[in-house]
């Protein structure tokens, strides 16, 4: 009888939610175009930043890319409180035979590479279309390469979860002091600080894509880090 | 630029707490507890101060509005700090210190529990101030998630599989409330309300309107636990640890409706759905109170009891909003609602502490084997003091805040059929308040002996913060409940009212009432003890529920109050 | 009127979604609710991707002479939106592989009745 209400219960959430779905994907209005014109004219003198998404999420809607950052903390901090490092989820026999030579050689050398690709697409994220966040997902990958090619004993120290957490914590702590800098010098909060130093709005930009890709890519490596049981 | 720290303050503070706790945790030395601990304290007592500081820039009615960034043009974030979400904010800062300081005692001790707390006042202070839907889902998302971890912060699978239900649900509404975002930005090419409400002064109501409307609020209406959508209410309250229960109970459910209101009222479509939310809203009270009365479980009859009582609140909140700000009776009605959302959470949140301490004094939750005299037990002597005030309150009895709430709510909602449901889930909480304090006052019981013969050992008798806490908490109720008139007094001239009616709680009318209704809950309670009454109890307990009733209840809503916006007049 | 090349994109993003919605509900296993959880964000953030790109032409990257662009904000505002679901999936997995290690199974109905035994 329970079953019976439960597959009621589903079959009935199902259609509903194609109703309502559909209901909002069959619209045919066109799509409003004021925003892009808005940053078209406005989006470059106002922020420094080319790439015009940088624009908005680093300037106009920054608010929302701090909240976005908190959430990535809480989500380490509550993965790290579940899984606690050494606990065995698959046998240690399965997880050593899919260690092969090839695998901790080649990763262990691609690892830097891609920590270098990870920086530079943080660092021009205002001229081509990366930023802080992508830079920083490809920074925590190549930490996953790191930590892949490293030998049992032998890790790279920019792997160890004591160091990722001190820099996610700093990088965090920073990003909330660039944000506060622009309430005490009068442009708001998150408010450009580089205009008022007198320099091009764009480093305030260049500044903003490095704490965040320090802040992602440290803590999406420290998430991957510990769902692979590879913490130390 | 000096108003963007006064009003930010309450978010930034915290979060700047929240990262120095983190980073303390490496400091190798013995004072990086106590460091922790003071930051934390001073973070949170500061934000409440800055909080006190914008009382004269939202007294009367004012409002402030800006965007984030001081930018010009469409694409900023806005922020509106009005007298609803101050003293929203206030009211969970407080609760949030009173938890804290519960748990350092009690509660889930580590540092990382402390940090999460911070963020998740911040987040609290960041729903209640944005004026922006896009930023609102970023808020509530932080919320939801400090909301999971803490959830699952308890050892037993019964709080990882809450967490876990809490999160599928939540997370699936949020991603709806993204979809009905989309319409809306479809439709309107803006994200922040006020250019979204005038925008839609001139589109005409699509189906694609009415659809996103109804995700939007459906989605923000969950976290309230509104009828129907209150499936995940119970396990997530019960299996969390007694300081987060509290927090969940008394702020996390209030400040998601507090922030709708805002929604509801710049977007002239969607206001009518107060009257819906209303009705859920009473009727919620009832079958609330009525399911909580089934619970053997401790806890989950409190969850069940907050179901109840935020009806109470929604009833009048919903009747607020569809009325629109403009009418006469919209202030006195959300003075109902604030006032009754902040003396529950008081009391809510002083039973759950309290009763967490005599579980886990006793080690056990089920009303079964609490039985048996424990007012005889010195031990719990104090606890029981405090309890009083709570359980009092529960009861409506005169002078207490739970009653004082009542009372305001009945004046607020008079001449309107809802009353009716406000009166019997009134009686029905003096029978749950009956059946919950029963541990404390049935005949004595001999404490249980193992084996041997030689007496159990007991548990040492909670003494200190925590029972503090509990005490303080219930002297408040107290004061509350006595000062119920300059308390409405206050909200009306914050709200911007001049309207100051004399509410007498010790007036023959109101004597007359609540000893009726103390005389019919104890009816109630005797025939839920006989035969009958406990067969029916237990096939309400023994309901079908399932993982699947969630989802059918949220997309049951949604499409409820999207038909409900696209066909009402 | 909707030219039918957009209401087939849009008839495949809608199926993505219900996809994962119905994953979420139907299936027992935790890994594959949660498998749907991802797949419900990929489905949103696709949509607002594709629907903002109809009205221009050229990435929002305003190098000389390029005009005429996609509207940034649905691709600034999915990139919130995709590094919240990742957080979110990364801790539901992590209580879904706690769940698995005390109870041996990811059997949603076993794991309930499991709890309600221990209760």
């Amino acid at each position: 009888m329970a079953k019976a209400w439960a597959i009621f219960g589903s079959v009935s959430s199902l259609t509903i939610a194609a109703v309502l779905v559909g209901a909002i994907l069959l619209d045919p209005s066109d799509w409003p175009a004021q925003i892009r014109d808005f940053t078209e004219r406005q989006g470059v003198a106002d922020t420094g930043a080319i790439n015009l998404v940088s624009s908005i999420y680093l300037g106009y809607r920054a608010y929302d890319t701090l909240g976005e950052t908190i959430v990535l903390l809480l989500g380490v901090l509550g993965t790290l409180g579940l899984v606690h490092v050494g606990e065995q989820f698959t046998g240690g026999a399965v997880r050593k035979s899919l260690r092969t030579d090839f695998l901790n050689v080649a990763s262990g050398k691609l690892g830097p590479i891609v920590l270098v690709f990870g920086f530079y697409v943080m660092f021009f994220g205002h001229v081509s279309p990366g930023g802080g966040f992508q830079g920083g997902v490809v920074f925590a990958s190549g930490l996953v390469f790191l930590a892949m090619g490293s030998r049992d004993a032998v890790y790279s120290p920019l792997v160890r979860s004591s160091f990722l957490h001190r820099l996610e914590g700093l990088a965090f702590l920073l990003l909330l002091l660039a944000a506060i800098i622009g309430v005490f010098t009068n442009v708001g909060l998150f408010g450009n600080l580089a205009r008022q130093l007198g320099l091009p709005p764009a480093y305030f930009i260049v500044l903003l894509n490095i704490l965040i890709g320090l802040k992602v890519g440290s803590s999406l490596g420290l998430l991957c880090l510990i769902l692979l049981e590879k913490a130390r | 630029m000096k108003t963007d720290l006064l009003i930010f303050g309450p978010v930034i503070l915290p979060l700047v707490g929240s990262a120095l706790v983190l980073l303390l945790k490496f400091l190798p030395s013995a004072w990086s507890k106590f460091l922790q601990h003071a930051a934390i304290l001073i973070f949170l007592v500061c934000s409440l101060l800055l909080l006190g500081l914008q009382y004269p820039l939202v007294h009367g009615g004012q409002s402030l509005t800006g965007i984030v960034g001081q930018w010009q043009g469409p694409l900023g974030i806005a922020w509106k700090q009005d007298p609803v979400s101050w003293i929203s904010s206030v009211l969970g800062l407080v609760l949030i210190l009173f938890a804290w300081l519960y748990s350092l005692d009690r509660g889930p001790s580590n540092t990382t529990f402390g940090a999460i707390l911070l963020v998740q006042a911040s987040g609290i202070a960041a729903t209640l101030l944005t004026h922006d839907l896009f930023n609102l889902f970023v808020c509530l998302e932080i919320l939801g998630i400090t909301s999971y971890i803490m959830i699952a912060m308890n050892k037993g699978n019964g709080a990882k599989l809450a967490s876990l239900t809490y999160l599928l649900l939540s997370a699936a509404s949020m991603i709806f409330y993204l979809l009905g975002l989309y319409g809306l930005y479809r439709l309107t090419g803006a994200l922040s309300l006020n250019d979204i409400g005038q925008a839609l002064t001139n589109t005409p109501l699509t189906t694609s309107l009415a659809a996103s409307l109804g995700l939007i609020i459906a989605g923000v209406a969950l976290r309230s636990a509104l009828l129907p959508l209150y499936g995940w209410l119970p396990e997530a309250h019960a299996q969390a640890p007694h300081a987060v229960s509290a927090i969940l109970s008394g702020v996390m459910i209030k400040t998601p409706l507090f922030a709708l209101t805002r929604i509801l009222l710049e977007i002239p479509a969607a206001r009518t759905v107060g009257l819906p939310l209303s009705w859920a809203g009473a009727i919620a009270a009832v079958v609330g109170s009525l399911i909580a009365l089934s619970q053997t479980h401790l806890k989950r009859a409190l969850a069940y009891s907050t179901i109840s009582q935020i009806g109470f609140v929604v009833a009048a909140w919903g009747k607020a909003v569809y009325l629109g700000a403009a009418h006469p009776d919209f202030h006195i009605l959300m003075t109902a609602a604030l006032v009754y959302a902040f003396f529950h959470a008081l009391y809510k949140s002083q039973l759950f502490l309290g009763l967490g301490l005599v579980t886990d004094t006793m080690g056990s939750y089920q009303l079964e084997s609490l039985k048996g005299g424990l007012s005889r037990q010195h031990r719990l002597r104090f606890i029981f003091a405090g309890l009083m005030f709570g359980y009092l309150s529960m009861a409506g009895i005169p002078g207490l805040a739970g009653h004082s709430g009542k009372t305001l709510l009945s004046f607020a909602l008079d001449r309107d059929i809802k009353d009716v449901f406000i009166v019997a889930a009134g009686v029905l909480s003096v029978a749950l308040a009956l059946k919950l304090s029963r541990p404390f006052w049935t005949g004595g019981r001999k404490i249980p002996e193992s084996e041997s013969g030689q007496p159990t050992p007991q548990p040492p008798a909670p003494q200190g913060l925590a029972s503090m806490i509990v005490l303080i908490q219930g002297v408040m109720i107290l004061a509350l409940g006595l000062g119920l008139e300059p308390c409405v007094h206050f909200v009306l001239s914050l709200l911007g009212s001049s309207h100051r009616p004399s509410l007498g709680i010790f007036g023959i009318d109101a004597i007359l009432k609540s000893t009726a209704s103390v005389g019919l809950g104890m009816g109630v309670f005797f025939l839920s003890t006989s035969r009958y009454g406990k067969i029916l109890l237990e096939k309400i307990r023994d309901r079908p529920r399932g993982f699947e009733g969630l989802f059918a209840a949220l997309m049951t809503g949604s499409v409820f109050l999207a038909a409900w916006i696209y066909l009402a007049p | 009127m909707i030219e039918t090349f957009i209401l087939i994109e849009r008839i495949l993003v809608g199926a993505i979604f219900l996809t994962g919605f119905g994953s979420v509900i139907f299936d027992s296993n935790l890994v594959k609710k949660i498998i749907g959880l991802s797949l419900l964000n990929s489905a949103v953030v696709i949509l607002f991707v594709l629907e903002g790109s109809r009205i221009g032409e050229n990435t929002p990257i305003l190098e000389p002479g390029i005009e005429n662009v996609v509207d940034p904000l649905p691709q600034a505002l999915v990139l919130t939106a995709i590094v919240i679901g990742v957080c979110v999936t990364a801790f539901a997995l992590a209580l879904a592989r706690h769940l698995y290690i005390s109870t041996g199974t990811f059997d949603i109905d076993r794991i309930r009745s499991q709890v309600h035994d221990e209760n």
